[in-house]
């Protein structure tokens, strides 16, 4: 027997084409007049190159030039927040600068606990959520979970993976709906006591050893009660999904089509109620992938170390972060014109919205003047700042601080505490 | 240790290139999976702090939590159930720490998986054959939790632990759910227990150690010679006791040994350890390599399969693996090494000499070690480094130019590469990396042979410098395979290899006191270990005054069952009357697993004679029991009773 998708193909479809769903979907209602509050953070590898990237003029007047990483951008100018010049202190290189770049590297005593700023974000204001944050990847698994293929923590070493497989993140989000009300409630009683008995045995174990392995059966615990919440019923509104095609996760070419599968989950997800912090990452540093879609013929991760006699090599790799900018505009026009479920205006304009790379010069492959691009979430756009030398802790910390969160440091709270001046104006 | 070595390396600008240097001792990269080309640096490891290294190869490994892998996972259910599932699907990615997937302290729990692991059990258990599974009819659910719980958490359940899985059946009952799906209730819980998705090899305390009981030295023999759950015969010989002295547990791990999961478990091995699971989808880029397709990189990795099951079974030594110009290819390979076409399916044929450096050669290999246009000697020098020398090589600093050599035609790949490291900020580590892979010139991005690389005249030789025992210089594969089958070194590494497979990260080096001079040599000599029933607590652990944790008393198991899971009775009328009927009956046992059948039906009219079985009662619901001759059925095996009724 072949285990199968069958979730799918039976009942789903046509039980939610039809069927009352929204009256099933999660999330809580928020108080009257509070504007909603959420985070998506999109991921893609390898750092830049500057000269390339970089917008030319001031704060206010900068253009995009013609040929550059940012200019598919062109439309969004006015609403972005474009953050030049941060360096990260607690991390360099292709793998310390991912590891460092959402959590700047805290400790498990530091206020932010080592978290990512997505987990800490969604610890803070997504606790109440059906999922407290969701994790979306493209080709996010062929080198196995690790250090280098993750971005998310939840603490120091404790990786957040993210689901690469679109189909499967759409039946994690979707497929429990399928029945109707009465059929959901009772598969929901059902898989609650099926928790309860994993809950004993995990507390049996527990007593039977030492601190080390008690960790585990802790995180295993704790990931019982965020299945818990994903199995909650709740209110929310939103039109009726329709299920991503199914795509081998693993075949470097079908990287757009679940890109753009994975951006429209994230954007449904936080348009349904489900979550308020929702991250997508586009492969992992280092990356093997071949652009082949904007005409690159070798891997990311070669091409961003091309220099400047190697100009084909240089071509092609600005051509495919215009590629990933043209992606990162394609959120943001889903993001502006899905309307917020829960308050005024988009859910752009609810939404802070982060385009994150893990080094700054991808030639030098080190961690200084990492080019960073926000939008919406109440932010003013149409800025380009720079902040030389300054850290990158600063810009996580303005970032909670938009969303309403008062810690005033992010990681490691010696390379700096405040919002960087001026953002959040 | 190891880091102290990096970090020193990395003040000197890279590599020492200096042949009395000691290399990164065995051990994994502590970042958690990399590339093998990976710039990138060697940051302090984040994860808890790991108990002090094992002194001694006298020392047991620490007890730890081990959640299956994905891949054990899928075998298991597979194994006890009959269900297939596909695990990359299933779940996505496990933690791989460079080599292995299989880091106790890597593989965690999360959230995402928690849910995966419930719809997984869920549509396993819709799946499960009802012979198989068993029921929960009015009689209730005890004989299915005793004897499924007994199967997926590789013991016998408490009292306590059954009652909560009878309790969960009744409850479900009482709400009106069939007895099929109260079954399937109690299955996809048992499939979310802890118990059953972490390997709880414990142990009882006993003075300083602790001592894995019968049912634990099962699980840890299973998973380790077969990458999945022990069977229900090495239960029952744990259960008897025949696992605690020396000669029962050669006489159980003989039987694993001579299982066909034991060579699957194997090849998995082999897998890992030369990177192949990469294989089915790296990079090529398809006008270069338009015969690459993915059933060519399947037949690329049964090529490998293939050798390793033949070599295992005869006990080969590790230079035959190496060295041997004896292969199995089919015709897409056949075409793709240029030889004759070889007929159906796979058949063994001989490489020519000069291409035959055994698994070294294989178009997996080389096609898993190479680059989107080409061969890479940096790849390939770095897989020779790391996997069969175990040397652990610091990724480039920050700040150096790292741009590789650009595809030139006008240029080798040699001379690309060599100009590449001719920067002394370079040569330091490409050194010691890349005259390791000018070695495998002669084959191309995806493993054939050429004459030429373009244009050019491939020079393939080269040289390993900074080794401990493995220096040397030779002339093509060929010649780097058999310099590197007769050292010591290798033989070391392969050992090494298996201690990171076995222990799950948790474990001290001692691969010195292993054979592995024989592909056989290291899984015998960790099953021959004074230790291997043995653990060690957690620093600290024995220092608790009173009780400390895993010292109380085992659990009362569950009384001893009246197995009667997967018995099915089919009954048929063989002749009737006014007023009466005969009928035979016949028990098969669908199950997997020995059993003492117990039927039940709805017996219409009042049973008058009765042959071959036993009855509870003459008429309404009936339970049939065999006799002495014949109540025992081995899996599909069946036995035959009949009866005749007044009505």
């Amino acid at each position: 027997m072949t285990w199968t998708r069958r979730r799918f193909t039976a009942g789903l479809g046509a039980a939610l084409l039809a069927g009352p769903f929204c009256r099933l979907l999660g999330g809580t209602a928020h108080a009257q007049g509070v504007a909603p509050r959420r985070l998506l953070t999109f991921f893609s590898p390898n750092g830049t190159i500057h000269r390339h990237w970089r917008p030319t003029g001031g704060e206010r007047d900068f253009v995009l030039p013609p040929g550059s990483i940012l200019e598919p951008l062109g439309p969004w100018r006015d609403r972005l927040v474009i953050v030049d010049g941060l360096d990260f202190f607690t991390g360099d290189n292709h793998e310390g600068g991912q590891a460092a770049m959402l959590t700047n590297q805290g400790g498990a005593a530091t206020p932010t606990r080592g978290m990512s700023l997505d987990q800490y974000v969604a610890s803070r204001i997504g606790a109440d959520d059906r999922f407290s944050s969701l994790e979306l990847g493209v080709l996010t698994d062929l080198w196995g979970s690790g250090r280098q293929t993750r971005i998310s923590y939840r603490g120091p070493g404790e990786l957040v993976h993210p689901d690469a497989d679109p189909r499967r993140a759409f039946d994690r989000l979707f497929a429990d709906l399928a029945g109707g009300p009465a059929a959901a409630a009772r598969r929901r009683a059902r898989r609650l006591s099926v928790l309860d008995v994993a809950r004993a045995e995990l507390a049996d174990l527990h007593q039977r050893v030492g601190q080390l392995e008690r960790r585990k059966l802790e995180a295993h615990l704790e990931a019982l009660r965020g299945v818990e919440r994903g199995l909650a019923e709740g209110g929310g509104g939103c039109g009726a999904p329709t299920p991503p095609d199914a795509l081998a996760p693993g075949d470097n070419d079908n990287a757009p089509a679940i890109l753009a599968a994975q951006l429209d989950l994230a954007v449904l997800a936080l348009a349904c109620g489900m979550t308020r912090v929702a991250t997508v990452q586009l492969s992992h540093t280092v990356s093997p992938l071949v652009f082949r879609w904007a005409g690159n013929s070798d891997q990311h991760h070669s091409l961003s170390h091309a220099d400047d006699s190697q100009v084909e090599a240089v071509g092609q790799f600005v051509a495919a972060e215009r590629w990933v900018a043209g992606q990162f505009g394609a959120l943001l026009d889903r993001l502006a014109g899905t309307p917020d479920p829960e308050g005024e205006g988009s859910l752009l304009d609810n939404t802070v919205v982060l385009w994150a790379k893990e080094m700054g010069d991808s030639r030098a492959h080190v961690c200084q003047s990492v080019p960073f691009v926000l939008a919406g979430g109440g932010l003013r756009g149409g800025r380009y700042l720079r902040y030389p030398g300054e850290s990158h802790a600063r810009l996580l910390v303005s970032i909670c601080q938009q969303l309403g969160l008062d810690n005033d440091t992010f990681g490691d709270p010696t390379t700096g505490r405040d919002a960087l001046p001026g953002l959040l104006a | 240790m190891r880091s102290l070595l990096i970090a020193t390396l990395m003040l000197l600008g890279g590599c020492a290139l200096d042949e009395g240097v000691e290399p990164a001792d065995a051990g994994a990269r502590p970042d958690g999976g990399a590339d093998p080309a990976a710039d990138a640096g060697p940051t302090a490891d984040a994860r808890p702090p790991a108990p002090p290294p094992t002194a001694d190869c006298d020392t047991p490994p620490r007890r730890v939590l081990r959640r299956l892998t994905h891949a054990e996972y899928a075998r298991t259910v597979s194994d006890l159930l009959g269900v297939t599932v596909d695990a990359t699907e299933a779940f996505g990615a496990d933690p791989r720490a460079d080599v292995f997937s299989n880091d106790a302290e890597a593989l965690r729990v999360t959230t995402l998986l928690a849910d995966q692991y419930r719809t997984v059990a869920e549509d396993v258990a819709s799946q499960v054959d009802p012979g198989i599974l068993g029921t929960c009819d009015d009689r209730g659910c005890a004989a299915l939790v005793r004897a499924q719980g007994r199967r997926l958490f590789r013991r016998p359940l408490t009292q306590e632990e059954a009652a909560r899985y009878r309790a969960l059946a009744e409850a479900a009952q009482a709400e009106g759910e069939s007895p099929d799906d109260v079954a399937r209730l109690v299955l996809a819980a048992l499939l979310q227990s802890p118990h059953f998705l972490y390997r709880t090899e414990l142990g009882r305390r006993d003075g300083e150690v602790f001592v894995l009981t019968g049912y634990e030295l099962a699980t840890a023999l299973a998973y380790l010679i077969w990458g999945s759950a022990p069977d229900d015969a090495l239960l029952d010989a744990a259960g008897l006791g025949e696992l605690d002295d020396a000669d029962g547990r050669a006489a159980s791990v003989e039987r694993l040994l001579a299982d066909p999961r034991a060579t699957a478990a194997v090849q998995g091995f082999v897998r890992d350890w030369l990177g192949l699971e990469r294989l089915p989808q790296v990079n090529r880029d398809p006008e270069v390599y338009p015969t690459l397709t993915p059933a060519l990189r399947a037949s690329m990795a049964e090529e490998t399969d293939r050798v390793v099951a033949r070599l295992w079974a005869a006990d080969a030594p590790l230079a035959e693996l190496l060295t041997g110009a004896a292969t199995e290819v089919d015709d897409a390979l056949a075409a793709h090494y240029g030889l004759p076409p070889v007929g159906p399916g796979f058949q063994p044929v001989e490489r020519p000499a000069d291409q035959a450096a055994g698994v070294l050669t294989h178009a997996s290999v080389l096609t898993t070690w190479a680059l989107p246009l080409g061969s890479s000697p940096i790849h390939r020098g770095l897989f020779v480094r790391e996997r069969l020398l175990c040397q652990d090589l610091p990724p480039p600093p920050a700040n150096l130019n790292t741009a590789p050599p650009a595809v030139d035609p006008r240029r080798s790949t040699r001379e690309r590469y060599a100009q590449h490291a001719d920067d002394p900020s370079c040569s330091g580590c490409h050194g010691l990396i890349d005259p390791i892979g000018f070695a495998f010139e002669h084959f191309d991005g995806i493993g054939r042979y050429r004459e030429r690389d373009g244009e050019h005249a491939i020079d393939a030789t080269g040289r390993i410098v900074g080794s401990r025992d493995s220096n040397g210089e030779f002339d093509g594969a060929g010649a780097l395979a058999r310099h590197l089958a007769a050292s010591p070194e290798v033989a070391r590494c392969h050992a090494t290899q298996w201690l990171r497979m076995a222990s799950g990260g948790v474990e001290g080096a001692c691969a010195d006191a292993l054979d592995g001079d024989r592909l056989r040599g290291p899984l015998e000599g960790i099953l021959a270990r004074p230790t291997f029933g043995l653990r060690t607590g957690e620093p600290g652990e024995l220092d608790v005054p009173g009780d400390p944790p895993g010292q109380e008393p085992e659990p009362e198991p569950e009384p001893e069952p009246p197995p009667a899971v997967g018995a099915r009775l089919a009954l048929e009328r063989v002749s009737e009357w006014a007023t009466g009927y005969c009928a035979n009956g016949r028990v098969t046992n669908d199950g997997d697993m020995r059993l003492r059948w117990r039927v039940q039906a709805d017996i219409q009219g009042t049973i008058d004679n009765l042959w071959n079985a036993q009855a509870d009662a003459d008429t309404g619901l009936v339970h049939f029991i065999g006799m002495d001759y014949n109540a025992e059925l081995e899996p599909g095996q069946s036995a035959d009773f009949g009866f005749c009724a007044r009505l």
